[in-house]
């Protein structure tokens, strides 16, 4: 039996490794992917709560969650795209021309 | 059958945006550049229409529509009716630039819209389903406005670091949601306020952790330190017309989403007023000190403007003590809206005037560019004087009515500490306004620019300018439909 405390732990364990990832990773792709990781966990956390609760809220907010993150995944690769073709950067390092 | 009964006629403001925007796009397509102004024409009267559409809604009383996803109350209304005059601004600024950059200009006028739109969902959330909708509408338009000029090496820095800043920020923002889902089983603004109350005793860790979460993410899109570090390079990087929408818009619509969210959770937990005075301290004096540091007017008033978040968040800080309206002062609320009004209508002016001088093949945005400004341009460099005495809340201005009454809240709240570091800033950052101000009327002409003539961006220079002085003088009218607006909006646990 899965109790919600195992799938908030889970949730909270993979939204800390995204954050890490965003926190430490240099490549911008890797960096997105991070972010990627703690939108799902918060939807696990969103899911598994809609099952305990037995309401569909948390489950309709899920799916509202994965469409705008599709809509950003093709927004931020677009600028992504955008910004290596300029500056053929990947890293975020590189993309300092503005500082202070 | 009456199409316009019942709910559908309180989202007919956004329904309409939204179907103008894609009209543009698909316009925009046979057009192409030669409607240029036409479709600055639509863009500008389907908000205007809009707007006077927003003054017929009656909002007594409170009303939540949709299965009670969408507020209609009087902070909902007001909040939209800044964003159109944003929206306006925002065309007005950017006519002549798009023509002489080669910008597609129905994708921007799109953009503007859809931006527009995603910030009213936000003014009228009464669920944070709405509410994250709203706010990565608004967002996702300006991503691509930011990184709008495609050859620029600074646009497209920016438009990364405001991108993956910027959803770093919604992922907390939905975590802190999905533990207030957990703890209360609802996203509903009401419902949590309602339910919330007991949560505090019995789950006091879920209650903090989702306030600390929340507060962040807010943090982020209203740049208030230490979640401010993206702003002075997107607005730096940004094209000029796209910081002055930025700067303005979805600070004003996080700030209506901050209120909402904070009544919400209120019940939850009310420890808010050590995190949001602690933000508004900090984010005001870091603003004003790295303003001082700058010779780049651009990122000047970038970091200006996030101290005047700081000042903004004093008045939100004030909300959880007392809400009350007394005597002649605004309840705190109110105090905060008009603060925004105040700071919408300054800082469009003074970003505006970055535009004014053409240097290579960029605009002169240098303090020494403005050097001699006053001898060669005086009407243009006395509005510039008008704009940085509001930033500098030095009377008869709308800035200096904006700080008054926040302040004000904050001493009858009780908040004296924080009153008196506003003050103290409002010091420090007329050292670096006033620095602009003898470069432009003391200083002889030192850099080599041309001036730029455009009749939109004098149009909007000029609005904004008069506004300033005569709602400085005369602020009442407006004063009193931001207190009749906030007499009757959902606070959630908060005492009115």
């Amino acid at each position: 039996m899965i109790d919600p405390v195992h799938s908030i732990a889970l949730g909270a364990a993979m939204f800390c490794i995204g954050m890490l990832g965003f926190l430490i990773r240099r490549n911008l792709i890797v960096i997105f992917m991070s972010i990627e990781l703690m939108l799902n966990a918060v939807n696990l956390n969103l899911v598994s709560f809609a099952h305990q609760f037995q309401s569909p809220h948390g489950q309709v907010f899920a799916l509202f969650v994965i469409t705008v993150a599709a809509a950003e995944a093709a927004t931020g690769l677009a600028i992504l795209i955008a910004l290596y073709r300029v500056s053929r950067a990947v890293n975020a390092d590189e993309a300092s021309a503005m500082k202070w | 059958m009456n199409l316009l009964s019942g709910d559908l006629k309180l989202v007919l403001p956004e329904i309409f945006i939204s179907v103008t925007a894609m009209g543009i796009l698909i316009l925009g397509t046979f057009v192409r550049e030669r409607g240029r102004t036409w479709l600055a024409c639509v863009t500008l009267s389907a908000l205007a229409v809009t707007g006077y559409y927003l003054m017929t809604l009656r909002s007594n009383p409170f009303h939540p529509a949709y299965s009670s996803m969408y507020a209609h109350d009087g902070m909902a209304l007001v909040f939209k009716m800044l964003f159109i005059v944003v929206g306006i601004l925002a065309v007005l600024v950017s006519y002549d630039f798009l023509r002489t950059r080669g910008i597609p200009c129905a994708e921007f006028f799109a953009l503007i819209l859809f931006s527009t739109v995603g910030m009213m969902l936000v003014a009228s959330a009464y669920d944070f389903m709405l509410l994250f909708v709203g706010l990565e509408l608004s967002s996702l338009a300006t991503y691509i406005l930011v990184g709008l000029t495609k050859k620029d090496l600074w646009s497209n820095e920016a438009a990364i670091k405001y991108f993956l800043l910027s959803i770093f920020a919604s992922a907390i923002l939905l975590f802190g949601i999905s533990i207030v889902y957990a703890a209360t089983g609802t996203t509903n603004f009401g419902e949590i306020a309602s339910r919330g109350s007991d949560l505090t005793t019995r789950q006091p860790l879920a209650a903090v952790v989702a306030l600390v979460f929340l507060v962040a993410a807010f943090g982020f899109k209203i740049t208030a330190v230490p979640f401010h570090m993206y702003a002075p390079d997107v607005y730096q990087g940004a094209p000029t017309p796209v910081t002055i929408f930025l700067a303005v818009g979805p600070k004003a619509a996080a700030f209506a989403g901050l209120i909402r969210v904070l009544g919400a959770v209120h019940a939850m937990s009310s420890d808010w007023l050590m995190l949001v005075s602690a933000l508004s301290f900090l984010t005001m004096t870091v603003g004003n000190v790295g303003a001082v540091l700058q010779t780049n007017v651009k990122r000047m008033l970038a970091y200006s403007s996030i101290a005047h978040a700081g000042y903004a968040l004093i008045g939100v800080a004030s909300i959880a003590v007392d809400d009350r309206a007394g005597g002649v002062f605004p309840s705190s609320t109110a105090s905060v809206i008009f603060y925004l009004v105040a700071y919408t209508i300054m800082n469009v002016g003074a970003f505006s005037l970055l535009m004014y001088m053409r240097r290579d093949k960029g605009f002169g945005e240098d303090l020494a560019d403005f050097s001699g400004l006053a001898r060669r341009r005086p009407v243009v460099a006395a509005a510039m004087l008008i704009f940085l005495l509001s930033l500098a809340g030095i009377p008869p201005s709308i800035g200096f009515l904006g700080k008054f009454y926040i302040f004000a809240t904050a001493v009858r709240s009780g908040l004296y500490w924080l009153a008196v570091a506003g003050v103290l800033n409002a010091v420090v950052s007329l050292f670096y306004y006033a620095r602009i101000v003898v470069y432009m009327f003391m200083k002889k002409q030192e850099r080599d620019v041309s001036d730029v003539r455009s009749f939109a961006l004098n149009l909007a220079l000029g609005a904004s300018a008069v506004a300033t002085v005569v709602l400085g003088i005369f602020p009442q009218t407006i004063l009193d439909v931001i207190a009749r607006a906030t007499s009757n909006i959902f606070t959630g646990g908060i005492i009115q």
